[in-house]
């Protein structure tokens, strides 16, 4: 029971971090009609920022850390707004095809990018040392005290995302320019504004995600695709358009995942592409997706 | 393809007729050997040209997908990859290679066509195209995890044999062989390119909506197109595992796949030929760029700037601007014909008010 708990845990944190990338790329996809191919890429740039931002501290403080954290974010979001500019906003008009494969090309303008820019040794950070432990809950519990900092986090940006979204003006906006941005822009709407600052967001989101998912891997420029096809699993699933339904299925997967490795070491790697096959036979368009089905 | 007449002069359409595309195949094979002749097959150039033969033919394959019948396919190196197992795993079977070849495209074609089959029935394009990515990630994961695959580190060994008997152990009988192959595999595509099949296929990635309203089964015209997308990856992946004597898991990657993609559109992936092209093009600049950092490191970089301004600024790619420029050119040559022809039937008049037209 208790090695059940952790299980547990450990999905519901992986879980959190799948759910930054997935969550920004669900949220340009409602506002902009673009799917995001480079979310995958943008989350491992925000890992080498991250990286760098330690200016090469192996074992960083917690104040360090958490700079760290917030450096990359921000420069995530920067990123975005750039990238929005020269390239982004053009995109909106296209059909989804050329979209996907103008975001392709991003994935591997970056993935191409980032060994020119960080080196091509592979880099490894480690967490703060009063963070790297176990902690004790109830008995035989023994769990990573980040994992459960990733939950927490993950919880906060949800709630942040929430407020954001149904209870700001710019929530309304973006409501607004997702449903019909043209009335939007005739109710005086700078559509092209809320699509960049969605799209800042988002980048953001992955920044975060790339952030603290740094110190638990070894950084190197192949992490883009791996994490692409694992966000793509999530909204195969779970539908374009819903934060909400992002959610959800980002943490039943990772427990899923985290179940399998506990009791079927060797099916584990299966799991994500057989419900991914699954969700495809079965409910075509997601479980939650809104508008975007067939 | 909004043409606005039907060709009846076949020079006036060359790309048009079925007859010209299967001399031009030839002619183009041929100046190719003469090429490689000309360079040598073991200097440094010369091992570039020898890769381009299987690398244009997945190019293609990605053409044929796309271009053909409007399926974006992140994932085609699996197709590819099974035809190259195929090989592999066959290594200590007394085949001959043409036969393997026949094998792996059978292997890649049946396997393409029974996965769009099963997707396409439930699902459109788009999601298409991320399943793909996902299936080349699956059978990533279980080649290399499988012993029978031989893991991250491929298997070795793999036979060129020889064909009517001509050992292929050097590299110039091999290069004529493939290029052989690739000639056949060209004919047959010429074939399916200007068929019936071939156009409503186009149809089909113009406008989807509009080519079932006139009665087409889009869907089982990208199934079967798929196929045969699947079909040429595998012969390519044969292909491949002949020439190097080794296969791995690492063609199942997304790197591999993009490659192809960004051939395939800076070509063009309406035209028949684009995709040779735009490979030819991209594998000799990646030889010019060997040296440099961004001939290695940061090729993805380049090929990722190429994709974004193909699709920004010329989503037709090299073909298409060819063509659009030669049909504008065409229109204007018309259109002085006409003047001509107005001019002559018109009363006599003095040699200078003829002088030059506009």
């Amino acid at each position: 029971m208790s090695s059940f708990i952790v299980a547990v845990i450990s999905g519901l944190s992986a879980g959190a971090l799948l759910f930054l990338a997935a969550s920004g790329l669900t949220l340009v996809f409602g506002v902009m009609r673009i799917i995001n191919f480079a979310q995958g890429a943008m989350v491992m740039l925000g890992a080498f920022i991250f990286h760098s931002a330690l200016f090469g501290q192996f074992q960083p403080t917690i104040p360090a850390f958490v700079l760290s954290v917030m450096i990359t974010t921000l420069a995530m979001a920067v990123f975005g707004v750039l990238l929005d500019v020269i390239l982004v906003h053009r995109l909106v008009k296209l059909d989804e095809v050329p979209v996907l494969l103008a975001t392709f090309g991003l994935l591997l303008a970056i993935t191409g990018a980032v060994p020119l820019l960080f080196g091509t040794l592979p880099l490894s950070s480690s967490l703060p040392k009063s963070i790297d432990r176990t902690v004790t809950l109830g008995s035989g519990v023994v769990v990573p005290l980040y994992d459960l900092i990733l939950i927490v986090v993950a919880a906060v940006i949800t709630a942040f995302l929430a407020w954001l979204l149904n209870s700001t003006g710019f929530g309304r906006r973006v409501k607004a320019v997702s449903d019909d941005s043209d009335m939007a822009e005739a109710s005086g709407v700078r559509s092209g504004s809320i699509r960049m600052l969605a799209f800042a967001l988002g980048s953001a989101l992955a920044g975060l995600g790339g952030a603290l998912f740094a110190p638990l891997v070894t950084l190197d420029s192949g992490l883009g695709a791996g994490i692409v096809v694992e966000v793509f699993v999530v909204i195969v699933v779970a539908g374009l358009g819903s934060i909400w339904g992002a959610l959800v299925v980002c943490l039943l997967l990772s427990i899923l995942v985290a179940m399998f490795s506990l009791y079927a070491a060797d099916l584990q790697p299966y799991v994500l592409y057989s419900v991914m096959g699954l969700a495809i036979l079965l409910k075509p368009g997601g479980f939650f997706g809104a508008r975007h089905s067939e | 393809m909004s043409r606005p007449v039907v060709p009846s002069r076949w020079w006036a359409h060359p790309g048009e007729s079925l007859w010209v595309r299967m001399v031009l195949i030839v002619v183009v094979a041929g100046l190719y050997v003469a090429w490689i002749d000309n360079v040598g097959v073991n200097t440094g150039l010369g091992s570039v040209l020898m890769l381009i033969i299987p690398g244009a033919l997945f190019a293609l394959a990605m053409g044929v997908s796309y271009g053909w019948c409007g399926l974006v396919t992140f994932g085609q190196g699996a197709f590819f990859s099974m035809g190259g197992f195929t090989a592999a795993l066959l290594r200590e079977k007394e085949l001959s290679p043409l036969s393997v070849v026949v094998l792996g495209g059978v292997v890649g074609g049946f396997a393409a066509w029974v996965f769009a089959a099963l997707v396409l029935r439930r699902s459109t394009s788009l999601w298409f195209a991320m399943l793909t990515l996902a299936f080349g990630q699956f059978l990533f994961e279980y080649g290399n995890k499988s012993s029978h695959f031989g893991g991250p580190d491929g298997i070795a060994g793999i036979p060129r044999g020889s064909v009517f008997g001509q050992d292929l152990l050097m590299q110039w009988p091999f290069t004529i062989y493939s290029l052989i192959v690739a000639t056949v595999v060209m004919l047959v595509l010429a074939v399916v390119y200007v068929s019936g099949f071939g156009m409503v296929g186009r149809a089909a990635r113009l406008n989807s909506q509009r080519a079932e309203a006139l009665g087409l089964n889009v869907v089982m015209i990208q199934v079967t197109m798929f196929g045969v997308s699947g079909a040429v990856a595998g012969v390519a992946g044969v292909l491949l595992a002949q020439q190097q004597s080794f296969f791995s898991t690492g063609y199942l990657g997304l790197q591999f796949a993009g490659a192809a993609i960004v051939a395939a559109m800076i070509g063009g992936v309406n035209s028949y030929w684009g995709p040779l092209i735009g490979f030819t093009i991209l594998a000799l600049a990646q030889n010019q760029l060997a040296g440099s950092t961004l001939g290695s490191v940061g090729w993805d970089l380049v090929l990722g700037v190429g994709v974004v301004i193909i699709v920004l600024l010329a989503p037709d790619g090299l073909m298409g601007g060819l063509d659009s420029a030669r049909r504008s050119l065409g229109r204007r040559m018309t259109r002085r014909a006409r003047v001509d022809r107005r001019r002559e039937s018109s009363e006599p008049r003095a040699p200078e008010a003829v002088g030059e037209g506009s």
